[in-house]
């Protein structure tokens, strides 16, 4: 049984983790101890939804609190590691939302600190832990070795903090390629070797950063890979969007199309899909709690956060510099 | 909470072994053995999901002392006979739909698991599949308003793994086979149903005397109306598919099972479609049943619906027969 507390509810994930951890709650496996935030209004609002052990809203003293086991970061993606720091200083386990920050050197920061320091850290790479893209790791080897992947991970524009630069690190590119990027790693076992982005003329207006686009890469055996990383879905459509790819072997081919479980409804509210599909984010949270209770790696690393981290930060060099860039260029 | 039920499969067939993998993944349970009417058949099957005990003897299986319970997924004229005998060795039965071919069979097993005090589940897993939850929940919280127009599918090839589908004595044909997932699912969600009318016919070559493909329509009480279809006499390439719509009086929704696939495998000429789920309906309906063993905890499907949705599938039959509308309450469907 692991005692849990989330650290800020900035990001939208943090209502599904926190869901999942009650569930697991009542399964005996979790407590949802505390909740951190620094928005003080929202720290009254969810633990009123979510009624954890304690409050805080001095980090300090969450570190300093021994019945916390494990913490689950979902504050805005600058704040990631100097949220994280003083956890795994203190001992406690770490699972963190994706990107795992927005620099290189804080990536660096907090997977080296989590191994000297010898606790859990994983990243909240939910599509390892969904019942479909899980079936496509363990069927992928009938295909044949892999010659091509196209993946899109459209969204709607989350606007708030997301198209704020200092908080966020940038737009659709920090938001949505890393877990495509984490699946054709997993998949393939390869490693990136180089990318090139392309960003198009805002779909709204007069935002901070960009909210479409498109990603070229090869991976270390020259295998092509794409990557849509578009917030492209208008605010009316009637799901969120998408984690969709296909794989193209030597002996065969896959499509994943992952939340396309979705009964369509028409009301007064208009015409939407509702979800019915695998419930990836609480099998994420009994894979870490099974991960800390049995001393076992996580499934998705702080060092596979890094590595998606890494075709972000190529795929902005890239725009700057409007050509192919390789990751070592990136790496410091 | 180290109890574990021990449990025997009967049956080797194609729902045994979904039911086995499903049963592997639960904590309180032991597969004791399994049995097959073919002993080759049951070590395979035995080897496939590290079961140490077979039988070819299923009256042995379903008394053997080492067992508190019994899956039976076994061909449906055969429920009868062996569900009895399981209630009489006093095993609690979880029993694969149909819960018989005839209502007079139903009504015996549940006598009989009644008389005996053991726990009776019929196997209708579309009340554990995770769409047809959500829309139960939906239309209970009123999101559409009231049901009023419902279509059903459920299409299918010829089922070849097995003999016994082909004769209407041994199956019930495809209303009491495959509709009655509809049907089932259908009163449990929108409510009783007073009238059938249906057509369809024997279609396709392997079916002996079996009608292998029903057009029916049902009334509800409540006044909704509903069309279903079931089948199996779609053509071999035609992928499983099984569709769901209801309309209400503020709004409609539907969900169906391919255009919301989220795997496809291409292989030369081979294809796959699915939407693998580890824990899916009959993990759920497994889980339901043993933890009303344990902890007695309140089952939704009673042997009583078991029976009436059969009592529904009949008149599908029957009407097809008499060309007629049948009362479900009043036609004698024996």
């Amino acid at each position: 049984m692991i005692r849990f507390a989330i650290i800020s509810f900035a990001h939208m994930h943090a209502y599904s983790y926190a869901r999942a951890v009650k569930e697991l709650e009542r399964e005996g496996r979790a407590v949802l101890e505390a909740i951190y935030d620094d928005d003080h209004d929202r720290l009254r609002k969810t633990s009123e939804i979510y009624r954890p052990r304690k409050i805080y809203n001095d980090l300090e003293k969450l570190a300093d609190d021994k019945d916390v086991d494990a913490v689950i970061i979902t504050s805005e993606n600058t704040k990631h590691k100097k949220h994280a720091i003083p956890m795994i200083m203190s001992g406690k386990h770490v699972l963190v939302e994706k990107p795992i920050a927005t620099r290189y050197v804080d990536a660096l920061e907090m997977v080296e600190e989590a191994k000297r320091v010898g606790v859990k850290f994983q990243t909240a790479f939910v599509m390892r832990y969904h019942d479909a893209s899980v079936f496509v790791k363990r069927r992928i080897k009938e295909i044949g070795r892999v010659i091509s992947i196209t993946s899109t991970n459209h969204g709607k524009n989350p606007m708030s903090w997301f198209v704020d630069p200092e908080l966020s690190g940038g737009g659709a590119l920090m938001d949505h390629i890393v877990h495509v990027a984490d699946l054709i790693r997993w998949y393939t076992e390869k490693e990136f070797k180089e990318v090139i982005a392309f960003v198009g003329k805002n779909i709204i207006k007069d935002l901070m950063v960009e909210d479409n686009g498109l990603v070229i890469g090869r991976l270390e055996d020259d295998t092509p890979v794409s990557i849509d990383c578009s917030w492209s879905r208008p605010s009316k459509w009637p799901v969120w969007g998408d984690v969709y790819m296909h794989i193209l072997g030597e002996r065969g081919a896959i499509v994943l199309n992952a939340f396309n479980q979705n009964i369509y409804l028409s009301d007064e509210e208009g015409f939407r899909g509702v979800y019915y599909g695998p419930d990836a984010d609480k099998n994420m949270i009994e894979s870490f709690i099974n991960v800390i209770e049995r001393d076992e790696e996580p499934l998705a690393s702080g060092l596979d956060g890094l590595r998606a981290l890494e075709v972000v930060l190529a795929a902005y060099r890239s725009l700057e510099l409007k050509r192919p860039v390789k990751i070592s260029e990136i790496r410091i | 909470m180290s109890k574990k039920v021990s449990l025997n499969i009967i049956g080797a067939g194609f729902i045994a072994n979904e039911l086995a993998r499903a049963l592997m993944m639960l904590d309180h349970v032991e597969i004791y053995g399994v049995y097959s009417r073919s002993i080759e058949k049951a070590r395979e099957f035995a080897r496939r999901h590290n079961i140490n005990n077979i039988y070819d003897d299923w009256r042995r299986a379903v008394s053997d002392p080492h067992v508190e319970a019994v899956v039976i997924a076994t061909p449906n004229y055969t429920h009868k006979e062996i569900s009895v005998e399981a209630a009489r060795r006093g095993k609690h039965i979880f029993l694969e739909k149909p819960i018989a071919t005839r209502l007079r069979d139903a009504r015996e097993i549940i006598e009989e698991a009644e008389r005996n005090r053991v726990k009776l589940f019929v196997g209708h897993c579309l009340r554990y599949w995770p769409e047809y939850v959500r829309v139960r929940e939906m239309i209970l919280r009123g999101e559409i308003g009231e049901p009023r127009i419902v279509r059903v599918y459920r299409l299918s090839s010829f089922p070849k793994w097995s003999i016994w589908h082909r004769y209407m004595s041994f199956s019930g044909g495809v209303a009491v086979d495959l509709a009655i997932h509809d049907i089932d699912y259908l009163r449990w969600s929108i409510g009783e149903v007073s009238k059938v009318y249906a057509v369809g016919g024997v279609y396709t070559k392997y079916s002996v005397d079996a009608i292998d493909h029903v057009m029916y329509i049902l009334e509800f009480e409540s006044g909704a109306i509903g069309y279903g279809e079931a089948s199996w006499a779609m053509p071999e390439s035609f992928p499983f598919t099984t569709y769901l719509e209801i309309a209400g009086t503020k709004g409609l929704l539907y969900v169906d099972n391919r255009s919301t696939a989220t795997y496809n495998e291409y292989i030369d000429n081979k294809i796959i479609t699915s939407s693998p789920y580890d824990k899916n309906a009959y993990y759920n309906e497994l889980k339901t049943f043993i933890r009303w063993i344990l902890y007695d905890e309140p089952v939704e499907i009673r042997p009583e619906d078991a029976l009436e949705s059969l009592r529904i599938a009949l008149a599908i039959n029957k009407s097809i027969e008499k060309k007629e509308v049948i009362d479900v309450k009043k036609a004698d469907l024996e």
